[in-house]
């Protein structure tokens, strides 16, 4: 297996562990999340503090799954509250040690902008995490010169959205959620192409932009609950995917997707 | 007397480049119509290759 395939692997793996801590099957409140993922990786020692630990594949790619999830990895604490234990926020800074940000220079092409952007995201939840001050990373803004705000290329403009997806979580503020507030109608056109392109990871992951503005009080051009439904019916088949439409569904609805849906119980 | 410290790689050099490129995915092609069983598509085409040709009008009517 390549190094790719066994990261995206790895990344479903955390994605889903993160998905059921959103959904409340887990006991995120009484556990650790990222650390036991670490625990769980084939060939580690148990201890993710343990240099040791990074001797096996397994443990390699738990965590550069912990790098590629990013600020993701957080959103069960930014959604529900639940806690992130010390231990998370120390597995989340040992990913960042073995697999170290790179240097990017402002005029980098967009691609490694973007991973900027997310690293940067990433960084700022650790750096708010209670009783930890290990961060390696510095939380301070990429030097990017990005024009997020020229939205004349929209279908371009709108697959880089979504590829900054993980920054559209409430209590992240900065240059592209200030971009995102005023393309309310650029958002909505390259959702709506994406899902007649039968893109739905893509899809999904515009939408977690429009119902981050529809929670901010922002004026949409299309109803995004309708999108959600469709996209939950034909799209939702990746742990990724699944955690993407899960934040979109808490977003729109002060809810997790699952909560619709469980039965309630009936009156005495 | 000198001492030898051997420094272990972290991570292999492809590990970062993997990590980008699941970071930034691009957007996906674009697909087909969506079956009900796509399974079954193979099935389905041999059906109506192999199903019986129109009737003819007959002849000397």
């Amino acid at each position: 297996m390549s190094s790719r395939a066994a990261y995206a692997a790895a990344a479903d793996e955390l994605a889903s562990r993160v998905l059921r801590a959103l959904r409340g099957t887990e006991d995120a409140g009484d556990t650790a999340l990222v650390a036991p993922h670490l625990d769980s990786a084939p060939g580690a020692s148990g201890a993710p503090d343990f240099p040791d630990s990074l001797d096996s594949p397994g443990s390699l790619a738990a965590l550069a799954a912990v790098r590629v999830i990013g600020a993701d990895t957080f959103t069960p604490h930014v959604l529900t509250g639940a806690p992130f234990h010390a231990s998370d926020a120390a597995a989340v800074a040992r990913a960042f040690e073995a697999f170290p940000v790179p240097g990017h220079s402002p005029s980098a092409p967009p691609d490694e902008r973007t991973a900027a952007w997310r690293d940067w995201a990433t960084a700022q939840l650790l750096a708010r995490t209670r009783g930890y001050a290990g961060n390696p990373v510095p939380a301070t803004l990429p030097e990017t010169r990005d024009d997020l705000t020229d939205t004349t290329d929209w279908q371009r403009w709108s697959v880089r959205m979504a590829q900054l997806a993980p920054l559209a979580t409430p209590v992240l503020e900065g240059p592209v959620r200030d971009a995102a507030r005023d393309a309310a109608l650029p958002l909505s056109r390259g959702l709506t192409r994406s899902v007649l392109r039968r893109d739905f990871p893509t899809a999904v992951r515009l939408l977690r932009w429009l119902a981050l503005l529809r929670h901010d009080g922002v004026a949409l051009p299309l109803e995004p609950e309708p999108v959600l439904d469709h996209i939950r019916l034909l799209g939702g088949a990746g742990p990724r995917t699944a955690l993407d439409l899960a934040v979109a569904a808490h977003l729109l609805t002060g809810r997790t997707e699952d909560a619709r849906t469980q039965p309630t119980e009936a009156p005495a | 007397m000198l001492t030898q410290e051997t420094l272990r790689p972290l991570a292999s050099p492809a590990g970062p480049d993997a990590i980008g490129s699941l970071m930034v995915e691009p957007e996906a092609a674009v697909s087909g119509a969506p079956l009900p069983a796509p399974e079954a598509a193979g099935f389905l085409l041999a059906l109506l290759l192999l199903s019986p040709k129109e009737p003819k009008e007959p002849k000397g009517k």
